[in-house]
């Protein structure tokens, strides 16, 4: 199988997120109701969930497509057309809009595109066993992995608020080795990850700014492994990478400001 | 991968259709009364998009039911080595509590099959995930007794909001199943893969906050892509519009389908639309259900070639073509 690497890796933080508790929400209003049905499912009491609002005077940000515009813009377009997966799950602010469609529209994107759903946590490392076989082989991609919630569990969440974007190749700074998922309570690593520089956190995109913090600040050494974790409450996603060549990583950081 | 240029290894084929509707509904009428529709409103929704009854999970049935029954009859206890499950909306009650990916692989008895949602490209994810599917199968060491299925469905009744698209159609609740497999493996498929294609015109993206003005120009658009995307696809397998059997629609509304078979040219008592009235649009279920149930009534010879359409939100129109293969015992 032809490997894959990664070669450009940008991220978009929430500089500020606003959170507004969905009890002062009108009663009626639409997304104090899909707060209190998050609660009602998750068997929490409602006053545990807020709902981001979008930075004000925002539309792409009003119609939830503004963190996964900034980052896609910040990567850059591909040399020729490819397929972007928006990696994503969970409501959105504004359910009456597409917000993949829009973010396509407001950064010109001309390849084909499509969300990937249901991983929560696991976004950030489980997408790479879709990728292995979802790529055609002499295909690159694109991937916007999303922790930006817009219903928030304030007591046990603490979302990242950002959008990773990743520009996957057949050769590149970082080659992908290997991913899975292991019990959450498992000790043992991959065999081949036992020297890696491990980042781990919560959430789909923790290890992946943790990742880019340790490259922009020169800790990660050409020809190491690093082992990225999602440790989440039913699973532990993990992804393997090896940086093959480092030099030609395109590294970018951008806020989404008020 | 959405335009599906057919380059991938190996023919492809599909099971037997599987498809769930709860033992509820409710009438279009009914639904749009409530969300507070005027009489002329309803009427055009009856007579001129054919619409009368919307399916609608009964207090104790429940959408995951549906999901796990569709996937169950379409694995005929055979196993997936994967999963993906197509839906439109993004907000779904049924689905938001923890464990849901779990809990759906369990019911399905493959509970080591690896589990992706396809979203966010609204009514055409089932299609879609087609040819996601395809993909599985094209990979290097892809074995002839690999099966991915492919599942579908939403629950429209969670919220009136989220099931009536103002003007044009009212959604409802319902799954559907497919497994795509090699044609030349372990099975005989039902329905063998010939072709695809796909568009996407982000334009209109706003969707439902669209301006009126946003809105007509978005129908004319959706017209002029579905031909095209049709023309693309039936083109990719060798044939002409004019050798399809049958079309499959996107169940949203006869005016379409009339404004298109006159648009382009095609014979209406082609597309099979008769469950229009009584199952309406359920998202992006509605051209295998359509499939399932010319299958069922006896429609579909050996040989019969027909075009899976679907529309979606934003806007992607998704196009799949399939042969009926001989029904095996």
């Amino acid at each position: 199988m032809t490997d894959l690497h990664i070669d450009g890796l940008a991220i978009a933080v929430r500089e500020r997120p606003r959170l507004q508790p969905s009890a002062e929400l009108p009663q009626r209003n639409q997304r104090r109701q899909v707060a209190a049905m998050i609660a009602r499912n998750r068997g929490i009491p409602a006053e545990r969930m807020s709902v981001r609002q979008p930075v004000p005077g925002n539309l792409a940000d009003a119609e939830d497509y503004a963190i996964t515009s900034r980052a896609l813009d910040a990567l850059g377009r591909p040399d020729h057309d490819q397929t972007l997966f928006l990696v994503r799950s969970g409501p959105v602010t504004d359910p009456m809009t597409a917000p993949l469609a829009a973010t396509l529209h407001a950064v010109g994107w001309t390849g084909d595109d499509m969300g990937i759903s249901h991983l929560a946590e696991q976004g950030g490392t489980q997408v790479f066993s879709l990728l292995d076989w979802a790529v055609p082989e002499n295909r690159g991609a694109t991937v916007v992995i999303v922790d930006d919630p817009a219903y928030v569990d304030v007591q046990a969440e603490k979302p990242t608020f950002a959008a990773v974007a990743l520009r996957l190749a057949r050769t590149g700074a970082l080659r992908v080795v290997a991913s899975g998922e292991t019990a959450p309570d498992a000790r043992a690593l991959p065999t081949k990850a036992r020297h890696a520089q491990i980042f781990s956190g919560p959430g789909a995109c923790d290890a992946w700014l943790d990742l880019h913090a340790a490259l922009s600040s020169g800790t990660v050494k050409q020809g190491g492994l690093v082992l990225l974790r999602a440790v989440g409450d039913e699973q532990q996603g993990w992804l393997l990478l090896e940086a093959s060549r480092l030099h030609e990583l395109r590294m970018t950081r951008v806020p989404l400001e008020e | 991968m959405g335009a599906s240029p057919d380059t991938q290894r190996g023919a492809m084929g599909l099971s037997q259709v599987s498809v769930r509707f709860p033992r509820g509904n409710e009438s279009v009428d009914r639904v749009l009364e409530r969300a507070g529709y005027s009489v002329f409103e309803r009427r055009v929704f009856a007579k001129f998009h054919g619409l009368r009854d919307t399916p609608t999970l009964a207090p104790d049935e429940r959408m995951e039911d549906l999901l796990v029954g569709a996937g169950r009859e379409a694995l005929a206890g055979r196993g997936a080595d994967v999963v993906l499950y197509a839906h439109s909306q993004v907000v779904q009650e049924f689905a938001i509590r923890p464990g849901f990916a779990r809990r759906l692989l369990a019911g399905l008895g493959v509970p080591r099959a690896e589990f992706y949602g396809i979203s966010h490209i609204n009514c055409v994810s089932m299609l879609r995930a087609v040819e996601v599917a395809r993909r599985y199968h094209a990979r290097p060491g892809a074995r002839q007794g690999d099966r991915v299925l492919v599942l579908g469905g939403d629950q429209g009744s969670y919220d009136d909001s989220a099931r009536i698209i103002p003007g044009v159609t009212v959604a409802g609740d319902g799954a559907a199943a497919v497994v795509v497999h090699p044609s030349r493996g372990h099975e005989s498929p039902r329905y063998r893969y010939l072709s695809g294609g796909a568009i996407r015109d982000d334009r209109f993206h706003r969707v439902l906050r669209m301006t009126q003005e946003e809105l007509t120009r978005y129908a004319k658009a959706c017209l002029g892509h579905v031909a095209t995307v049709l023309h693309e696809a039936v083109g990719r397998a060798g044939l002409r519009v004019t050798d399809l059997d049958w079309i499959m629609p996107d169940l949203t509304s006869a005016t379409f389908w009339r404004d298109f078979c006159s648009a382009a040219g095609v014979e209406r008592d082609r597309v099979c639309l008769n469950l229009l009235p009584i199952r309406g649009h359920n998202f992006g279920i509605d051209a295998m259900s359509a499939l399932r149930h010319a299958d069922l009534t006896g429609r579909l010879r050996h040989g019969d070639r027909c075009a899976l359409i679907a529309v979606g939100a934003g806007a992607y129109v998704q196009v799949v073509v399939v042969e009926v293969m001989d029904e095996q015992p």
